[in-house]
């Protein structure tokens, strides 16, 4: 949405001066983009002053080479002004780059070279392609900017609703639902579809932009959490005592009796996975493509009241009261990784998207951000009411929730914050907190019902149209569906590091036998165990059953004492081979040596 | 054995001796076998002085010939006639030399002395005879063959081998399409095509010759000169306008053939009948107006009228006669839908089989009369007592009577002969009384909805009362809000001095967190308190002037102890103080209750009391776990007593302690606050490349090569196709001919080109 993602404001804050709509990332690559700029510009008029030159040359070259080659001219006799390709900036190339390439093997192996070499220019290939087709990309992100001397985090969400055009301003609206207490909050994941949970069992799904209500039933039972699955047709939620799975109409598809007391739950789309933290200290998974639970994990520290996912891994992070935050997969029944973030319990935690930054509040009132992948913190902040709720949006920014205030905050990880980016009181505690992808909109479940407030600069403006289009229709929602479907990732793949799998396994064999010993269950290369069969008329006596074991075992024996004669034997008959060859070669006869056997 | 072939033996000697001797006499016929031997040494010898006279001389004779023959050569023996034979010279002439070989000199010896032959001759005689080479026998036809076969290897080999580069390169080729030699596919451009193509068939030349003789134009621009002149007779305005005319055209037609559709499409009975009563009306119109502009026309309308009309009369299509109708017959007591549909066929009926009566054919209006009457047979069923109104039927209408009426109004004059257009003027009014139909369904509608508005006017003081009430409401509400309001003020400034507390003193707070801390520990603790104090107040500090740059934690690492991690290392990062823009007026609680919002003050209170030794404690417990377990193979008892209570010594375990190497460092070496699983991830490995494939010689070479991903998910389109593409493509039904020498002529660097043409597109 980047029709308000850059308000136009006209009314009384920002509207005075017409100056260019500031981006947030101005400040972290300033220097960069003015030289990019520079380039940018400068960068086109040289290129174009002394480009025509060039070209002209090139043409002319050209046109030399063609009539050298085979004589030929265009009839029209004109030449191309842009002969080659169309350049491309270079940023836009390192972006999409891949890893380091190698270096080449000698030309004696001119195999492998042929390998190396094919695969360095299908990439460089792809990689240019990719760089190439950014150009349609088109949306860019804004932001709020205050005039002098004023704080952006003043401004109220009256003053910029009416300052943006009509639409972004119908995106700020309050929905007032007192009754049934506060609020759970989900979006789906193309953000057209907002899921609603009250604590007292009302639950509701709205087509939230349009403002169709697409069903609302009450369960008449405490609601913990509400999620919706792969898509806008399903979704699940945390009831008083099981998991529960609706369709969009309200209709119960699905109790799930296995997954009880459930207080919070992550829904992985690309492994089509919902994981849930209980009250009784499980974490389950469950593949809601085929119903099946894919794991159970008993994490042994207690009711799991905080969780969130990182994106970029499908890993689980909880929270827990010891102050610990714990990484979970599905496939090792013991954290991957434990860390201690603060000194009292964790209240709430959020991953970025890029799977780059965790920021963790805590009872200690701190709010602090780790780089995930260093697994070391970054910055530590102080917020004297303590944060309950934390979000984070697809262009970073965060939303805290203190008490009934909800502050939004830009750039935590790399530059110090000493202040909100915008702050928002609303009716009630926060209890649930939730950016929309791909609109400039952060969605608020409260005490008092539901606010959708406007955040500029927090969407995505350039949707993936083949992943998560919010435009798409039914139609096209069933055929994503089934190639999502097709492209599922098995939960066996989840782990810290998805390059992983690009690697090749170091293991040993005995390794790889135990994980096959731990995945079946069994040795599958282990060998029976006799045991004599049971012979009547008394021949199944203890002496007779021992002979017969004896027996058995002597046979075993024997086998592997053959077998290790029959080895020895060939050694031998191997040395004696090799010593023959090996005097032979060496030529070195003595006069005795006819007498050798 | 021995014994008798001895006898044999001697057997054969005596017959031996019988055969050369003739008559020999036998010095003794019994003898032991012991002296027989003897003997018959005696007997030899008695014999070969027997033969002496003629013996000495033939060997004295081959003895001299033998002592001849060792010096110089070897001379042939006279012939010697020793047995009878025919073919012997009588002369005794044997060819002499018949072995030698004619020596040159022996030719040309007597040459030299005869004057006749020229000096040049002798020359090159004598030239022959220095060289002395003589030509060697022809090889065995084995030998020869042998060679021969070699020489043709060698050739076949050098021609085969000008294939390798071609053959290697098509086998590292990427791509390979066959049949080799295809002119690329697609649109080629204009000039190549053009200026390629020359007449060479006598058809090509002659339909060239007849082009060139009509003066047609052969290359580019393919227009003849009529063409052109069009073209330059229209001007481009005019093209323009016509263009428009025609696009307006297109488009308006357009437009009525999707409304045709849509309106075709619309499912809804009433418009349909609207619409069509709408149509009949307008073609009546019509035709009224034909009947006077042009009569033929008129008729010919009519008769086409009157013939369908005449069908539908013959069809029993609306006679209420189908099974349709008899199911609806049978249920048309009890439901009135089913009666409903019923009437409405047979009013269906009723129209389409009533006569056109024009001014055209006036005589048939009483048939027409007498026919509506009998359309109007209906079922016994119909007059049963019904009640309701109901409007679609047409006996129980409201306007029946006027109908009536105005029949009964019109009969007289038709009586009175008034002619047909009163006719036509009084279907015209049925119509219209149809219409009014409509009509008083919206009027219907209307009235509902004055109605409706008179109520909501009725309703108004009443929601004016209501407004009242809520303003009431309203006002409560405020002063409710009012003292939630002086209840947050109240907050607030409790807040405040907590927060004031907070922040003037937050070391305070901090260090009665830490000393929390620090009840678990003792001595060397007290330290660390003074020490955090000082960092945290330094850290204040710097807050205030400026962001200090981050230090990893294991920097402070004393290296002297490496038992473990010090309390102080963990967590020790920088917090910075945010101020809040809005003050929070709700105290979050997470269920809201006051217990529980003790109970969380009393755990913030207490927070972080022995979380940093908990998970201290865990971290040590897990390297512990991770650590391989020291192994003694001591024996108790050897060399030594043993016994309950008694252990090897201390020297014997030193003696037997195998020393495992220390594992590779943790993960988490240096990460103070961290835990790491060391545990492999099995369900991964088995999805993971076990061994490096074939050509590639390190992980590192064959990582890189899967290092891009080849899916559509990652990839444009395009990329994607040409990532995907196949080794080989043959065009189906293709003849694949085998390679034609002209390939090895072609450029090895044009070759190249070609197959990395995809390459340097990019």
């Amino acid at each position: 949405m980047a029709s308000s993602g850059e308000p136009v404001v006209t009314g009384s804050h920002v509207g005075k001066k017409k100056k260019s709509a500031a981006r947030y990332w101005q400040e972290q690559r300033e220097e960069e983009r003015k030289d990019g700029n520079k380039v940018g510009q400068d960068g086109d008029h040289k290129h174009q002053l002394q480009g025509k030159q060039q070209k002209k040359q090139k043409a002319k070259k050209r046109k030399h080479e063609d009539q050298q080659t085979d004589g030929k001219e265009f009839i029209s006799g004109k030449s191309d002004p842009f002969p080659g390709p169309a350049p491309i900036p270079k940023e836009n190339i390192q972006k999409f780059k891949r890893k380091a390439k190698v270096k080449k093997p000698h030309h004696r192996h001119y195999k492998l070279r042929d390998v190396i070499h094919q695969s360095e220019v299908s990439s460089k290939m792809a990689q240019k392609q990719a760089a190439r087709f950014d150009l349609l990309l088109p949306e860019d992100a804004g932001f709020l900017e205050g005039d002098e001397d004023e704080d952006t985090c003043t401004i109220s969400q009256e003053d910029i609703a009416e300052a943006v055009d009509i639409t972004s301003g119908a995106k700020y609206f309050n929905l007032k639902l007192s009754q049934f207490g506060p609020y759970r909050v989900d979006y789906s994941k193309t953000g057209r579809h907002l899921l609603l949970g009250g604590r007292r069992g009302h639950i509701a799904c709205v087509d939230w932009q349009s403002k169709h209500l697409m069903c609302e039933i009450n369960v008449m039972e405490s609601v913990n959490d509400v999620k919706w699955l792969h898509s806008e047709a399903m979704y699940a939620v945390a009831q008083k005592k099981w998991l529960y799975v609706y369709d969009s109409k309200g209709i119960e598809l699905h109790c799930i009796r296995k997954f009880n007391d459930v207080l919070r739950m992550q829904f992985l789309p690309y492994h089509f996975l919902l994981a849930t933290a209980s009250a009784t200290g499980f974490l389950q998974y469950l593949d809601v493509s085929v119903g099946k639970e894919v794991a159970a994990i008993c994490t042994k520290a207690g009711r799991l009241d905080v969780m969130c996912q990182n994106p970029h891994n499908a890993i689980i992070h909880l929270g827990h009261h010891n102050g610990t935050v714990t990484l979970w997969s599905p496939n090792q029944k013991e954290p991957l990784v434990k860390m201690l973030c603060h000194q009292g319990g964790i209240r709430s935690l959020a991953v970025d998207k890029t799977g780059t930054y965790m920021v963790t509040s805590g009872m200690d009132k701190k709010l602090k951000v780790y780089d995930i992948r260093a697994f070391k913190p970054l910055k530590s902040y102080f917020i004297p009411a303590g944060a309950s709720c934390l979000s984070l949006s697809q262009r970073g920014l965060l939303s805290a929730a203190t008490g009934d205030i909800v502050q939004v905050y830009r750039d935590v990880w790399s530059t110090p914050v000493d202040k909100p980016y915008m702050a928002h009181r609303v009716h009630g505690t926060v209890w649930g907190l939730n950016f929309c992808p791909f609109e400039d909109v952060l969605g608020v479940g409260h005490g008092d019902g539901f606010t959708s407030m406007l955040t500029p600069g927090a969407g995505e403006p350039n949707f993936d149209g083949l992943d998560a289009n919010p435009y798409r229709s039914t139609k096209q929602r069933q055929e994503w569906e089934v190639k999502a479907l097709l492209e599922k990732i098995q939960p066996e793949l989840i782990s810290l590091n998805p390059s992983d799998l690009g690697r090749v396994d170091r293991a040993t064999f005995d390794q790889r036998h135990q994980d096959r010993v731990e995945a079946l269950g069994f040795d599958p290369l282990a060998k029976e165990k006799f045991t004599p069969k049971y012979k009547k008329k008394g021949r199944s006596s203890a002496g007779n059953i021992e002979r017969r074991k004896k027996q058995v075992a002597h046979e075993d024996q024997r086998d592997v004492i053959r077998l290790a004669v029959e080895d020895k034997v060939r050694m031998q008959k191997e040395r004696k081979d090799r010593e023959k060859k090996a005097a032979v070669l060496s030529s070195h006869r003595s006069a005795l040596d006819r007498f050798k056997k | 054995m021995a014994k008798v072939t001895k006898k044999k033996t001697i057997k054969k000697n005596r017959k031996a001796r019988a055969e050369a001797a003739g008559a020999r006499t036998k010095v003794k016929t019994d003898v032991c076998y012991d002296e027989e031997e003897d003997l018959n040494k005696n007997d030899e010898n008695i014999t070969s002085e027997e033969d002496e006279s003629e013996e000495d001389e033939r060997k004295r004779q081959k003895l001299l010939e033998a002592i001849s023959s060792l010096g110089g050569q070897r001379r042939k023996t006279l012939g010697e006639r020793s047995e009878a034979a025919v073919q012997m010279s009588e002369f005794t002439v044997n060819a002499d030399g018949e072995g030698d070989k004619v020596d040159l000199s022996d030719l040309i010896g007597t040459m030299e002395k005869t004057p006749a032959v020229s000096n040049k001759t002798k020359k090159q005689l004598e030239h022959l005879k220095k060289g002395g080479v003589t030509i060697e026998c022809p090889l065995s036809k084995q030998e020869s063959e042998r060679i021969q076969r070699d020489v043709a290897f060698q050739k076949a080999a050098t021609e085969v081998s000008q294939w390798k580069g071609v053959i290697k390169q098509n086998q590292r080729a990427p791509q390979l399409v066959f049949p080799l030699n295809q002119e690329p596919s697609g649109p080629k451009p204009m000039e190549r095509v053009v200026s390629g193509w020359k007449a060479r068939t006598p058809l090509e030349m002659e339909i060239f010759a007849l082009l060139s003789a009509n003066k047609q134009p052969v290359n580019d621009p393919v227009l003849t000169p009529v063409e052109e002149e069009a073209l330059k007779a229209m001007s481009l305005e005019e093209a323009q306008v016509r263009r428009a005319e025609l696009q307006k055209a297109r488009a308006l037609q357009s437009y009525y053939e999707a409304k045709a559709r849509r309106e075709a499409k619309i499912k809804s009975k009433a418009y349909h009948k609207v619409q069509n009563r709408a149509k009949r009306r307008d073609f009546l119109k019509k035709f009224d107006h034909m009947v006077a502009s042009d009569p033929a026309a008129a008729l010919e309308e009519l008769r086409k009228m009157e013939a369908a009309r005449i069908q539908e009369r013959m069809s029993l299509k609306h006679q209420n006669s189908g099974k349709w109708a008899k199911s609806k017959a049978l249920m048309a007591k009890y439901d009135e839908g089913a009666r409903r549909a019923m009437q409405q066929q047979l009013e269906v009926n009723k129209e389409l089989t009533q006569k056109v009566v024009t001014s055209l054919n006036p005589q048939e209006d009483e048939e027409e009369e007498e026919g509506s009457g009998d359309a109007e047979v209906l079922p016994d069923f119909v007059n049963d007592a019904e009640r309701a109104l109901d409007y679609s039927n047409p006996w129980m209408r409201g306007k029946l009577t006027e109908e009536q009426t105005e029949n009964k109004t019109g009969e007289p004059m038709d009586e009175g002969g008034a002619g047909a257009v009163e006719k036509t003027v009084e279907e015209e009014e049925e119509e219209e009384v149809e219409e009014t139909e409509e009509e008083v369904l919206l009027r219907q509608f209307d009235q509902r909805r004055k109605r409706r508005q008179a109520q909501e006017v009725d309703l108004l003081p009443e929601v004016k009362a209501d407004d009242e009430e809520e303003k009431a409401e309203e006002e409560e509400q405020k002063e409710e809000e009012e003292l939630s309001e002086f209840t947050s003020i109240f907050r607030e400034v409790a807040d405040g001095r907590r927060e004031a507390a907070a922040a003037a003193g937050q070391m305070d707070a901090s260090a009665a967190l830490d000393e929390g801390l620090m009840r678990i520990r003792t001595l060397e603790d007290v330290e660390l308190l003074s020490q955090e104090v000082e960092q945290e107040e330094e850290e204040e500090e710097e807050s205030v002037q400026a962001p200090p740059p981050e230090k990893p934690p294991a920097q402070k690492v004393d290296k002297k102890r490496k038992r473990g991690i010090e309390l102080k290392e963990v967590l020790t990062k920088k917090t910075e103080v945010i101020k809040a823009a809005l003050a929070p007026t709700v105290e979050d609680a997470e269920d809201g209750d006051e217990d529980l919002d003790q109970r969380g003050l009393i755990r913030e209170a207490f927070a972080g009391d022995d979380v940093i030794a908990d998970f201290l404690k865990d971290k040590r417990s897990q390297e512990e776990t991770g650590k391989p377990k020291p192994v003694n193979l001591a024996l108790p008892g050897w060399g030594e007593w043993g016994g309950v209570g008694l252990k090897p010594s201390n020297r014997k375990r030193r003696r037997f302690a195998v020393k495992t190497a220390p594992p590779p460092p943790r993960k988490d070496h240096h990460l103070p606050s961290v835990i790491i699983s060391e545990k492999r991830n099995g369900t991964l490995s088995a999805c993971q490349v076990n061994s490096l494939p074939f050509p590639f010689q390190s992980h590192a070479q064959f990582e890189s090569t899967i290092r891009a991903p080849t899916g559509r998910t990652w990839n444009t389109e395009r990329t994607f196709h040409k990532l995907i593409q196949p080794r080989v493509v043959t065009q189906l039904g293709g003849i694949i001919e085998p390679m034609a020498r002209e390939e090895l002529l072609k450029d090895r660097k044009q070759r190249s080109a070609a197959s990395d043409a995809f390459i340097k597109k990019y």
